[in-house]
C-alpha cells in the first residue's frame, strides 16, 4: 500500500529528517540513538560499475560499507559518544549533513517511506578541503507514541572509491 | 644529505639499517623512491590480483590493479586465469571499463580493436588488409603477465619471467596461509566485490602493520575490543605480549594472537569458524597447524609486498558467540603518500548461507573504512605521513628497536616453519618487511 501524504505529514517527516541530520552534524549520538527503532536495519552497500551485457555479481552476499542492526549500531554509538575510545573521532570532525529532495509516501497505517538525498561534508584537523560524500537514501520511518523512529535506511552512495581514511559517521 | 637523483643500490643499503632496526623516514615520503619501487618491487614480485571464486566461469573477468597498472583478470577458454594489461596495443586505451562481467572478448572503445580472452588480437579497426601486410599482428596482443599462479584460491601474477614459481615464492608461508585460506576441503569463497578506499599514507605502513604491529592494538583497538568482549584492554595487552610472531621467509610475516585465559569460554575454538565445520577443519589441516589455530584470537599476515589477511572472531551484541571474519586486502601504491586499499571478505564454501551473512557482517563492522577497527588504524598511518613530511621531520628514522630485544629469541619448538618469536610486541616481523623491500631495492 502506497499513498500520497497530506501537507502536514510531509512537513512532519521533512522536519524529522532535518532534525535528525542536525543531530548527526552535532555529533549528538545520545539523542540520535533515541530516534532508532529496535528493529533497525541500516545498510549502505558499495556501488558497482557494470555493463548491461554480461553483468554478474561477485559472491552471494555482496559488500557493504554499513550493515547494522540496533545492537551493532549501539556499539558504534557507544564508541562515538566517548571520543577517547576512538582515534578517528578523538578530535571531533567538522560535519555538515545536507538533506534534500525529500519525497514521502505512506506505506502502512503508521509507516512512511521517505526518499531523500544526503550530502555530508567532513573536515578533520589540518585538512584543507572537506571530504564530501553524497548518496540517495530510502528510509522507512515509523510514527510511534514517542515520535518518529528510523526503522530502515538504505543509502546508494555516489562514490565507489571512498577518498577518505575512514567513515566514522553516518548518512 | 641524500639528493633525490642519487638514489641507487648503495643508498638503499643505508636507508634501512638492519643492525640498528631503523629505517629512513624518506622511504615513506619520497616520490622518487616510490617510482623506483614500481620497477624494482612491483614488476618483480608476485602480486595478488583476485580470488578464484571471483571468476568461476570461462569469460568471467574482473578489473584490477597491479600497483599503478590496470589489469584484467579473466578466466580464459582453457579454464585458467589470465592477467592482461588493460591497455589497447593500438593507442593504449583501457579496453575494459567495468568492475566485473562475463564476455567473449574485449573490444577497445576507441577504434574497436578486438582481443580474445587470452589477450590475442582478433581484429583491428575495419579491415586488417588495409595494413597491406606491413604489420605483424602477432606483436599486437594485449600484454600478458609473465606468470600467473594460484594457491588456496588466491590468484597472484607477476611481470617477472624470471621470478621463482608462486609455490617457491610463498614457500613456508603456505603453511600459515592454510590457517586462513585452506581450512576445509572445498576452500574459501569471496562474499562480495572488493571495497576500495584511499588513505593518505605510504603503502608500506599498511603492509607492515599487518605483518604485524602488536603494540598498536591495545592503544588503537583496546576500547572496541573491550566493548565487544566486555573485558578491560589490559587483558589484550597481555595476550599480545605473550603470543607468537613469525617470519615465514621471503618477506612474508605475521602474528598469531592467542585467546587470553579469561576469554577461553567466550571465544569459540578456531576463531569462531562455523561449528559444524570444526571436525572437517581438524582433519583437513595438519595436527601442528591445528595446534596453532585452535586457540587463536586473531591472525594477521602480510605476504610481501602488499597482500594481507586478517581474521578474528567478533560479536556485536554481547550475547551471541563471536563469528569468524576473514578479510584480505591489497595495499595499492598510488603515490608516496597515497594508498588505495582493496578489501574482500571470505568464508568457507561449505558454510550455510545464513552463516555467510553473519561472517560478512562481522567483517564489515570491523575491517573496512566504516569498521570499528580499521577506522582508527588509518588515522594513525595518515598521522605518520603528516608527521614525517617536513624538512626537519623527514630527517632521522622510523624506529623498530623492540626488535633488538627480540630478534635473537626464537621459539625452538614452535609448531610451524620459519622463525617464530615469542611476542606480538617484538617488531621483528614488521621490520622484516622492510628488510625484504631493501633486498629488492638494492638489485
Amino acid at each position: 500500500m502506497t499513498s500520497t501524504v497530506s501537507e502536514t505529514e510531509y512537513r512532519e517527516l521533512s522536519n524529522f529528517l532535518f532534525a535528525e541530520a542536525d543531530l548527526l552534524s552535532d555529533h549528538n549520538y545520545v539523542e540520535w540513538e533515541k530516534l532508532l527503532a529496535e528493529d533497525l536495519h541500516y545498510k549502505i552497500p558499495i556501488p558497482q560499475f557494470l555493463e548491461q551485457k554480461g553483468a554478474r555479481q561477485i559472491g552471494t552476499i555482496g559488500t557493504d560499507n554499513y550493515n547494522d542492526n540496533i545492537d551493532s549500531m549501539r556499539i558504534r554509538l557507544n564508541l562515538l559518544k566517548n571520543p577517547a575510545t576512538t582515534t578517528s573521532e578523538r578530535v571531533r570532525s567538522l560535519l555538515n549533513h545536507v538533506v534534500g529532495n525529500v519525497l514521502v509516501s505512506k506505506v502502512s497505517d503508521n509507516e512512511y517511506e521517505c526518499k531523500s538525498t544526503i550530502t555530508v561534508h567532513r573536515t578533520r584537523f589540518n585538512q584543507k578541503h572537506p571530504t564530501t560524500i553524497s548518496g540517495r537514501r530510502t528510509d522507512l520511518i515509523r510514527r510511534t507514541d514517542i515520535g518518529f523512529q528510523l526503522v530502515k535506511r538504505h543509502v546508494k552512495l555516489t562514490q565507489a572509491i571512498l577518498m577518505t581514511s575512514n567513515v566514522s559517521y553516518f548518512f | 644529505m641524500l639528493i633525490k637523483e642519487s638514489f641507487g643500490p648503495s643508498d638503499f643499503e643505508r636507508l634501512v639499517d638492519e643492525e640498528n632496526a631503523t629505517a629512513s623516514r624518506l622511504i615513506f615520503t619520497d616520490q622518487s623512491i616510490l617510482d623506483i619501487e614500481q620497477e624494482k618491487v612491483f614488476t618483480k614480485a608476485w602480486l595478488y590480483v583476485g580470488h578464484d571464486t571471483e571468476i568461476p566461469n570461462v569469460g568471467d573477468y574482473v578489473t584490477r590493479q597491479m600497483a599503478l597498472d590496470p589489469v584484467i583478470l579473466v578466466r580464459a577458454e582453457d579454464g585458467k586465469p589470465q592477467v592482461l594489461l588493460n591497455s589497447c596495443s593500438h593507442r593504449g586505451t583501457q579496453v575494459c571499463g567495468t568492475d566485473v562481467g562475463n564476455t567473449k572478448g574485449f573490444v577497445c572503445p576507441y577504434h574497436g580493436w578486438v582481443f580474445g580472452l587470452d589477450g590475442g588480437l582478433k581484429a583491428t579497426a575495419d579491415d586488417m588488409d588495409l595494413y597491406e601486410g606491413k604489420v605483424d599482428f602477432k606483436t599486437l596482443d594485449l600484454t600478458k603477465a609473465a606468470q600467473v599462479g594460484s594457491y588456496a584460491g588466491l590468484i597472484f601474477a607477476t611481470w617477472n619471467e624470471e621470478a621463482d614459481s608462486l609455490e617457491d615464492y610463498l614457500g613456508d608461508a603456505r603453511w600459515y596461509l592454510d590457517l586462513f585460506h585452506n581450512r576445509t576441503p572445498e576452500g574459501m569463497e569471496v562474499l562480495g566485490p572488493p571495497q576500495r578506499w584511499v588513505v593518505n599514507t605510504n603503502w608500506k605502513l599498511g603492509a607492515m602493520n599487518f605483518a604485524a604491529d602488536g603494540p598498536h592494538a591495545v592503544q588503537v583497538h583496546g576500547p572496541i575490543t573491550a566493548a565487544t568482549f566486555n573485558v578491560p584492554p589490559s587483558i589484550f595487552r597481555d595476550a599480545l605480549v605473550d603470543s607468537p610472531a613469525v617470519s615465514m621467509g621471503n618477506g612474508h610475516n605475521g602474528i598469531f594472537t592467542q585467546i587470553p585465559e579469561v576469554l577461553k569460554d567466550q571465544v569459540p575454538p578456531y576463531l569462531g569458524t562455523y561449528p559444524d565445520l570444526i571436525p572437517v577443519l581438524e582433519s583437513h589441516l595438519d595436527p601442528k597447524q591445528t595446534e596453532l589455530n585452535r586457540h587463536l584470537l586473531a591472525g594477521v599476515t602480510t605476504m610481501f609486498p602488499n597482500f594481507s589477511s586478517v581474521q578474528g572472531a567478533i560479536t556485536f551484541d554481547n550475547e551471541s558467540l563471536p563469528v569468524n571474519f576473514l578479510g584480505i586486502r591489497v595495499w595499492q601504491p598510488i603515490s608516496a603518500t597515497e594508498t588505495e586499499i582493496w578489501n574482500w571478505f571470505l568464508v568457507e564454501k561449505e558454510a550455510p548461507q545464513e552463516w555467510k551473512e553473519s561472517a560478512a557482517k562481522a567483517g564489515v563492522r570491523t575491517f573496512t573504512p566504516c569498521g570499528t577497527f580499521d577506522q582508527d588504524d588509518a588515522e594513525a598511518w595518515v598521522a605518520i605521513n603528516k608527521g614525517i613530511s617536513g624538512t626537519m621531520s623527514r630527517k632521522g628514522d622510523i624506529n623498530f628497536q623492540m626488535a633488538l630485544a627480540y630478534r635473537d629469541k626464537t621459539i625452538p619448538d614452535f609448531p610451524g616453519p620459519g622463525r617464530a618469536y615469542p611476542s606480538n610486541y617484538g617488531e621483528v616481523t614488521e621490520f622484516d618487511v622492510l628488510l625484504e623491500w631493501q633486498k629488492y631495492m638494492k638489485t
